[in-house]
């Protein structure tokens, strides 16, 4: 389950400071927020990028890593890959990190009812990563 | 959009929920000084003022921040997944946490819908 709000991290370099950034990420995991928004271009246009390099350092410090889509692997192995994980105890939160959009995962993972998702795995925008997509 | 994303059981992420702080109090912080309206909340006071300073008044009856109302209403939307909240600060990052706490009784839903009026359902929305 992701949670109810989405940290978006937009402002994390140009508005506001690693230090202070770092401690809003470590609050919102602490208050039980585990979705997070990064995207590539998030920096400003000085220093695109700039958010995420900010984010892998973060994840770094607690011994965990983004994992971005590899666009040459097909979905349905990539499914595989994460079933595997998840039932290992290695990942908790699957999700898609800045899935382009058309290239989504075909077979989409609907809970049962078809009401509000409990991950948001195959969101086919842009934009929406869990914080952790695995550990260690 | 909304109907069809729940028909289809894809979830809503709304990002950007208090449009560059349009309803988070705007109007009260740009009169307390606290804050200068620019960007695209000023864009969207120019046409929303009426409506944003009824909306300030119903937070202010109802005893929350306006910002508060504005999350807790989303949040209470169907289909919607998690709204993308876009903190600078601690502070701000506190604010979103605590309208999750904030619930909005059926009155209050209906008075906001009437500050809001939004769309009807298509195609009766524009089609006839």
């Amino acid at each position: 389950m992701v949670s109810r709000l989405c940290l978006g991290t937009m402002n994390f370099g140009p508005q506001t400071d690693e230090p202070a950034a770092r401690s809003i990420m470590d609050s919102a995991l602490e208050a039980g927020i585990n979705f997070f928004d990064p995207a590539n271009v998030y920096g400003g246009e000085e220093h695109r990028g700039w958010t995420e390099e900010i984010l892998d350092r973060w994840f770094a410090s607690r011994g965990e890593r983004i994992h971005h889509v590899d666009r040459d692997t097909p979905w349905d192995e990539i499914w595989q890959a994460i079933e595997v994980a998840v039932q290992q105890g290695r990942s908790y939160t699957p999700g898609a990190v800045t899935s382009p959009a058309g290239t989504s995962p075909k077979r989409r993972r609907l809970p049962p009812g078809g009401a509000t998702p409990a991950r948001s795995v195959s969101s086919p925008t842009t934009t929406c990563s869990p914080a952790r997509l695995s550990s260690k | 959009m909304i109907p069809a994303a729940q028909e289809y059981g894809l979830g809503v992420i709304p990002w950007s929920p208090l449009h560059g702080g349009l309803l988070g109090g705007v109007l009260r912080k740009a009169g307390e000084g606290v804050r200068r309206v620019e960007g695209r909340a000023l864009e969207a006071l120019k046409v929303h003022g009426d409506q944003i300073q009824q909306y300030e008044d119903l937070a202010d009856e109802l005893g929350h921040q306006p910002g508060d109302v504005a999350l807790a209403w989303l949040l209470a939307r169907p289909a919607l997944t998690a709204p993308i909240i876009g903190p600078h600060t601690q502070e701000q990052l506190d604010a979103a946490l605590r309208a999750l706490d904030v619930e909005l009784d059926a009155p209050t839903l209906t008075r906001l819908d009437q500050i809001f009026p939004g769309h009807r359902a298509a195609p009766e929305d524009y089609a006839w």
